[in-house]
């Protein structure tokens, strides 16, 4: 075996090994990201005890009637507006689960969010018995009172865990990458590791590889765990399925290449093991407060909207979320941008972390 | 290359090569061209140090740790560099170990320049740095595993575990060593390539009697194993029994190189005499006595 990949193969194990028995490496890409996911989830069940159902307002006998029997059930909650376009816009932005209305003489137009088939079953059951409800009342029993059209509507941020599961991927990807690494790294120098490691005849090149390759398989694997975490606790479900799926995967391995590069710059500025905690916080605090990990970064103020815009995370963040939510591919272009943008970064990060990166 | 190992050469090295050149052209006799080469070569091994350390400097700014330094280095020999902390020992050892850079001076390693073969001297040479730290969480095995890798060699894991008595720690990971245990498996990573030349850098400090003279017998091995040993120590005892030749060193310069015999002759010589009648043993005699002297940890 030439000697270059005998090292690397070396490195590889004995970094892996190690990461395996060190408890504090679970904590940073598993154990807090897994809390965040139950909150969310929990927080996301919740708020999902009630159906939105809006109705466009009507004066028909036939609307007052369907209205009431909507209203006298607990689950639903019942908003009636006056403009078609309000409504619509709210089932858009998933504030609606379904909008009802009335067209011409006996047809009724059941408009519904697709993310949400469960709550839409449960509108067309109720609008089914309130029309049998209505022919038991007329009499007739051959033709149904009024005849159902059912469309549906592609809306955005159903729920939350679907937004806030691309947020806490990040946020794992990142810290566990930029504290491991950074630790790690200041860690064996300062102990003479590295020291003793490059007194023989060490290349670098397999050494750094080898240690990086290591900490990405561990961290990929700590976030597939998550991402199952969520699917079976929280039936988080990516757009497309499994297409979607591995594009997430994708995306998480070049986070990671990019983010191993900010550890790595973080690990050749620090001095010692207690200069790289507030190194890397702030690298890690403002993205993952700023960069849309909780909330969209529209709720932020415009000015500061634009600058976090810039940030590495928050160019992971929109590509999962365009991949997961909207059911985008890689190479579409919306998706691309963000992608390219993160990939810059990688470039730039590694040429810093070449110039500051050192042994002793 | 056959084997020739029963030819004795009467020749003395005052007897010029030139003639022994024109021989061979004479005749076309292929068993004298193998001894005149193997003559040349045994003469080049016996005449050239395997270390050439040439008026060697290494400054920080206005301060000279090493201030211009020569000295050689023979094959096969136990050379010490003895002085007091901070005179320049652990500096000059780094540079030749090529894991320093020197500020001027020429170093050459078995024949290759340091700075044009860096990589190549690490090779052939075997480290024990004054304080080194193991990769984490690994066990002694997995450790020497690394090494291997490192050095490309293969090894026998156990086989060198046991040369240093710690075959029994084998699936132990190095944090829990105690320390001499810890200098004892430092050896052993050092051995892991087979080096022809072994650095040790105060390999005994910290250590109880016990673990000293344990390692003083390992380091003795590795001399009749034929390695070349360089190491750099503050205790005296250690240059006196371990060393064939002394340098002493002080604020980065070389006061004298000289067996341990001769100095303490050239002192005597001078007018010295010892203030108090030396015993004929110390309390660490008594101590090693009364404990045993066994591999205790």
């Amino acid at each position: 075996m030439p000697r270059s990949l005998r090292q690397f193969y070396g490195f590889f194990i004995s970094s892996f090994k190690s990461l395996l028995r060190t408890p504090s490496a679970w904590v940073f890409g598993f154990a807090f990201p897994v809390i965040f996911i139950l909150l969310f989830g929990f927080i996301s069940n919740n708020s999902q005890t009630e159906i939105k159902v809006g109705f466009l307002n009507d004066d028909t006998p036939i609307y007052s009637t369907v209205k009431s029997s909507f209203e006298k059930v607990k689950i639903f909650k019942v908003t009636q507006e006056d403009d078609f376009d309000g409504l619509n816009s709210k089932l858009q932005n998933g504030d609606l689960d379904a909008i009802i209305r009335f067209n011409r003489e006996n047809s009724i137009q059941l408009i519904s969010n697709a993310n949400k088939p469960e709550n839409v079953s449960v509108v067309q059951q109720a609008l089914e018995k309130a029309n049998d409800q209505i022919t038991f009342e007329k009499n007739s029993i051959t033709a149904k009172s009024f005849t159902i059209t059912n469309s549906e509507v592609n809306s955005r941020k159903s729920r939350y865990i679907d937004f806030v599961l691309p947020g806490i991927l990040g946020y794992s990807v990142m810290s566990a990458a930029i504290f491991g690494v950074a630790f790690s790294f200041v860690s064996l120098r300062k102990e003479n590791v590295l020291k003793r490691i490059f007194a023989g005849p060490t290349r670098v090149a397999p050494f750094i590889l080898g240690q990086s390759f290591s900490r990405m398989i561990y961290i990929f694997l700590q976030n597939i765990a998550l991402i199952t975490v969520a699917i079976v606790a929280f039936n988080f479900s990516p757009r497309n399925n499994w297409s979607s799926l591995w594009q997430i995967l994708v995306m998480i391995v070049i986070g990671l290449i990019v983010f191993l590069g900010f550890g790595y710059v973080v690990a050749g500025t620090a001095d010692s093991e207690e200069s790289v905690s507030p190194l890397a916080n702030l690298v890690v605090i403002p993205q993952f407060i700023l960069a849309g990990t909780f909330f969209p970064i529209s709720a932020l103020p415009d000015w500061l909207g634009k600058i976090t815009s810039f940030l590495p995370l928050y160019y992971f963040n929109e590509a999962v979320r365009l991949i997961s939510i909207d059911g985008l591919n890689l190479w579409d272009l919306k998706v691309a941008l963000p992608v390219a943008g993160l990939m810059a970064w990688g470039v730039v990060i590694y040429y810093t972390a070449s110039k500051v990166f050192r042994v002793k | 290359m056959p084997e020739t190992s029963s030819v004795t050469i009467n020749r003395t090295p005052k007897i010029p090569l030139k003639s022994h050149k024109l021989k061979a052209k004479k005749t076309s006799d292929e068993n004298s061209l193998t001894i005149y080469k193997k003559v040349k070569d045994l003469k080049t091994k016996l005449v050239r140090p395997i270390i050439q350390v040439k008026n060697l400097k290494k400054s920080y700014g206005d301060f000279a740790a090493v201030d211009g330094i020569t000295f050689d280095v023979k094959k096969g020999e136990v050379f010490g560099i003895l002085g007091p902390n901070g005179a320049g020992k652990t500096t000059t050892l780094e540079i030749i170990e090529t894991i320093l850079a020197k500020t001027s001076g020429s170093v050459l390693v078995d024949g290759l320049d340091i700075d044009v073969y860096p990589e190549q001297v690490k090779n052939i040479i075997g480290i024990q740095l004054q304080s080194s730290g193991f990769y984490p969480k690994l066990t002694l095995i997995e450790t020497l595993k690394l090494f291997a890798d490192i050095y490309n060699v293969e090894i026998d894991a156990r086989h060198l575990l046991e040369s240093v008595n710690l075959f029994e720690k084998a699936n132990s990971k190095v944090d829990q060593l105690s320390g001499g245990q810890k200098q004892r498996f430092s050896i052993a990573t050092t051995l892991v390539s087979d080096p022809k030349i072994v650095f040790l850098d105060e390999p005994t400090t910290g250590l109880d009697p016990q673990a000293r003279r344990n390692l003083w017998d390992m380091i003795i091995e590795m001399k009749n194993k034929g390695k070349t040993i360089v190491l750099t120590t503050h205790y005296m005892d250690e240059a006196e029994h371990l060393c064939d030749r002394i340098a002493i060193m002080d604020s980065g310069r070389i006061l004298e190189i000289n067996t341990a015999e001769n100095y303490i002759k050239e002192l005597l010589s001078r007018g010295f005499s010892r203030p108090q009648p030396k015993l004929g043993a110390t309390l660490e005699d008594v101590f090693l006595d009364l404990t045993g002297r066994t591999w205790r940890d």
